[in-house]
């Protein structure tokens, strides 16, 4: 980012450019899942056209507008969001593998505990993607998300606070927040 | 021959981790651990059967569409078991610990 007398400038260049870009990759992403939805039949992209538009100027506008309390967003990491999503499905096979070996085992193989988990990320769309995807990781499931996480562990003598701080690192490297 | 084959393996896959949650949430001792066993195993359950139908797809569009659906129920998933959790917490619904 620029710094001195063209620091204002910079950023409203950079705002604005960001904001493009997150109009287009709504855009795209829409008329995807309109394209999907209706089979790709032409007639149906004529109907859907608007709503696609409409859909994409109104998340974005979301987006953008800050709201009291929320912490100013920065347009997500691509590279980062790749790495989430390889992290995420790798940790979501090892899950449900885990607790389907405990669903057969005999005796139960549980040791359950409830804790409060301290979370960096600040409080909006980070913290909600976190509380969601700690509930489909290994032995976790987040029952209260607030300005911690309370989370319940299927096993308290796992790794699962490793597990935890890694899920949570990644998560603020997409969203460019400082200290990921 | 090759596709069909994989697509059987994946769809017995899928159906060994439906049955795996179904067994978990009658075995598992309370509303936590039962929680745990839908979401994680139902999850993986349904993304095996969504590969091993995307691989026998018609088109890219239903395979896309098959992939969306996987997508929301994850969403789904982790929204309710949140939000059954967060229930089970208010009415002050102990955790069963060994």
């Amino acid at each position: 980012m620029s710094t001195g007398q063209q620091q204002t400038t910079g950023e409203t260049l950079f705002a604005a450019g960001a904001f493009a870009a997150a109009l287009a990759w709504r855009l795209f992403v829409f008329a995807l899942l309109w394209w999907l939805l209706t089979s790709g039949q032409q007639a149906a992209a004529l109907f859907g056209a608007p709503f696609v538009v409409a859909a994409a100027v109104l998340s974005t506008l979301a987006r953008f507008s800050t709201r009291a309390g929320f912490a100013k967003l920065s347009p997500i990491a691509p590279l980062a969001l790749l790495r989430l999503i390889g992290f995420f499905l790798w940790h979501s096979l090892l899950g449900g593998v885990d607790v389907a070996l405990r669903a057969f085992r005999q005796p139960l193989p549980l040791q359950p505990d409830l804790i409060d988990y301290p979370l960096r990320l600040p409080p909006g769309p980070a913290t909600v993607l976190m509380s969601g995807l700690v509930s489909l990781m290994p032995g976790t499931l987040s029952v209260i998300c607030e300005d911690h996480l309370r989370v319940h562990v299927l096993d308290r003598r796992g790794q699962w606070h490793e597990d935890l701080e890694r899920l949570e690192q990644r998560i603020g490297a997409v969203y460019r927040l400082a200290g990921f | 021959m090759f596709v069909s084959l994989m697509s059987v393996a994946l769809l017995v896959a899928g159906a060994v981790f439906f049955l795996a949650g179904t067994l978990g949430l009658l075995r598992f001792p309370d509303v936590y651990t039962r929680l745990h066993a839908l979401t994680k195993a139902d999850n993986l359950g349904l993304g095996l059967m969504v590969l091993g139908l995307m691989v026998q797809a018609e088109s890219l569009a239903a395979a896309g569409k098959l992939l969306f659906i996987w997508l929301l129920l994850l969403a789904a998933s982790a929204t309710a078991g949140q939000l059954v959790a967060s229930w089970a917490q208010g009415k002050g619904i102990a955790p069963w610990r060994g």
